[in-house]
């Protein structure tokens, strides 16, 4: 009996602890989309077994201890290394907001962007003041929309139309703003040219029909003004024509696949990388 | 290319619409469609009264109070053909002119001072347009009581028409001696109520203006009454060229052909000096049509 109890605790404890183990590894997959560092559940690292005395590490928790590795192997700029320790801090910890910072930041040193990108949403989950993570993330979405831009279909009658609407506000679609800031301004100032003449030769023009003296001057200065109107009034056809068929024409130019950058964030995380 | 094409388009385009007119609409425009036959061309004198104006030989002189450099007083004044004062003449011997006309020889003007003679209130001064001076002749109309007001001279019988509020003096300037008086005052045809102007027309009849009874009156060269024309608004004086009477009234000048009745109206139109708002006295000399206000002499052409 005795011997057949044994028997049944090891067959379910066999079952068991494997099935629970793999259910954990698979939620933090999930959770945190984060490959799993593998074998760090002992210092086995024999690098950082020669940088380390056991005097350093006396009187450390477990956790302590692997962000002190950490910190070690990352001023080594073995970001392959120091990320498992990191990440097997969080793992300790999960509320660590430092923890998933440092494993983000050796994720983004590796050029494993999408690592990053979770981690520091899991930065952003406890923390969602974070400077740090803000910065890059803003960093992040400004790399997802240059992609975005690069792959998005773009439509020829998109910004036709748009031009069609507001002279100029095509050529802002197609990212080129000055141009578009240009055509419009220039399209404004012509049409308000013109009306200014319009007017200005109705008024001329009737006191010329009124005249009965000095006709030749009230006729030239009524003639002058609508000649004015009119030269405008081609000035601003032609920008709004060739404002239209430039933004047709450059609806996928490269301006219009390339994403605004914010400098002021790119800047930002810049100085972020050199701080860390 | 296609830029210098499309460049070329653009500045034919603008030149073309440089080139496109606005419609000349005016009726006093004479460069316009529908332009009415006589347009404002100017004007002529500085008056502080304007009275009578003539032409002698295609020479203006005009009589009232003139605004000369040197004042204002009586005087007589010609012009040159721009409009500017050429000469004025002012003397005890020009009191208060009334009149002027000239024969082509001679220029006649009515001086109707009252302080002269309450006899013979008006005279008649006789100058050589060359010479205007004070040593003028003065040939009294022989008619007691009576101012002459305006004056009309035919020089083919030397005739001078001279008329006051109601009856008309042909006085021969050669005989200087009064030929006959004809009118009276009344209402019935050949009478007159105020007379305010006399002129000569080119058949040698004379038409007399009665804005009294809102007509003019038309004698033979003796003084025989022949026919009237009704005139239904107010006026003041005349002029006649070519079968044509020039009537300044409130609402323009009045054209009115006395041989067919034809009528036509103008200097009634628009804004400026082109516009004739009063009666006054008025010439019809060489195809152009003067016509006086209280301070100049404006001046209409074809």
């Amino acid at each position: 009996m005795g011997k057949f109890l044994l028997i049944f605790c090891l067959i379910v404890l066999s079952v068991f602890i494997p099935a629970t183990a793999s259910a954990l590894e698979a939620d933090e997959q999930a959770d945190a989309q984060q490959p799993q560092p593998s074998g760090i559940t002992e210092l086995q690292n024999e690098a950082i077994k020669q940088q380390t005395s056991a005097a350093e590490t006396q009187g450390m928790t477990k956790m302590e201890k692997y962000f002190y590795y950490g910190d070690k192997l990352f001023a080594a700029k073995d970001y392959t290394n120091a990320v498992k320790y990191y990440y097997a801090a969080t793992k300790l910890e999960p509320a660590n907001v430092n923890a998933w910072k440092k494993t983000a930041f050796c994720y983004y040193q590796l050029k494993k962007h999408n690592y990053a990108y979770s981690a520091f949403q899991k930065v952003l989950k406890y923390d969602k003041n974070d400077r740090d993570a803000l910065q890059f993330m803003d960093f992040y979405k400004t790399v997802m929309e240059t992609n975005r831009k690069k792959t998005e279909k773009r439509e020829m009658t998109d910004s036709l139309w748009r031009s069609c609407v507001l002279p100029g506000w095509g050529q802002i679609h197609n990212n080129q703003a000055g141009k578009g800031i240009i055509i419009g301004g220039a399209f404004i100032a012509s049409v308000g040219m013109s009306v200014f003449n319009v007017a200005d030769e109705k008024a001329k023009y009737d006191k010329y029909v009124r005249a009965n003296e000095n006709w030749e001057i009230a006729y030239k200065e009524a003639q002058d003004a609508w000649t004015g109107a009119l030269i405008w009034g081609i000035v601003g056809g032609i920008i709004y024509a060739a404002g239209a068929a430039d933004a047709a024409l450059n609806y996928d130019c490269e301006e219009a696949r390339t994403a605004f950058l914010d400098y002021r964030d790119n800047a930002l995380c810049i100085c972020a990388q050199t701080r860390w | 290319m296609k830029k210098i094409i499309c460049l070329l388009t653009v500045i034919a385009a603008m030149a073309a619409v440089s080139c496109t007119p606005l419609d000349r609409t005016n009726p006093t425009d004479p460069a316009a469609d529908n332009y009415a036959g006589m347009h404002y061309m100017g004007t002529i004198g500085d008056f502080t009264q304007l009275n009578d104006f003539g032409f002698e030989n295609g020479t203006m002189w005009a009589v009232g109070i003139i605004n000369t450099p040197s004042g204002t007083s009586d005087a007589i004044a010609t012009y040159f053909s721009d409009g500017s004062l050429n000469y004025f003449f002012t003397s005890t011997a020009i009191s208060a002119p009334t009149g002027i006309a000239s024969d082509g020889t001679y220029l006649y003007v009515l001086c109707t001072d009252p302080y002269t003679s309450a006899y013979n209130p008006t005279d008649i001064k006789k100058f050589s347009p060359s010479y205007v001076s004070d040593t003028a002749m003065t040939q009294p109309p022989n008619y007691a009581g009576e101012y002459r007001y305006k004056c009309a001279v035919n020089a083919a019988n030397n005739y001078l028409y001279l008329s006051g509020a109601d009856t008309v003096m042909i006085f021969d300037t050669a005989a200087n001696s009064t030929v006959a008086v004809f009118g009276s005052g009344g209402t019935a045809d050949g009478q007159f109520s105020a007379i305010s102007d006399i002129e000569v027309c080119p058949d040698g009849n004379v038409l007399v203006a009665d804005p009294g009874l809102n007509r003019i009156s038309i004698f033979s060269p003796t003084g025989t009454y022949m026919s009237k024309i009704d005139i239904p608004f107010t006026f003041s004086g005349v002029g006649i060229e070519d079968n044509s009477i020039y009537i300044p009234s409130s609402d323009g000048i009045h054209k009115i052909r006395y041989d067919t009745g034809e009528s036509l109206l103008f200097a009634d139109y628009g804004d400026g000096n082109g516009k004739v708002m009063q009666a006054g006295p008025c010439e019809a000399h060489g195809g152009r049509v003067y016509a006086g206000t209280a301070s100049a002499i404006k001046v209409f052409g074809p």
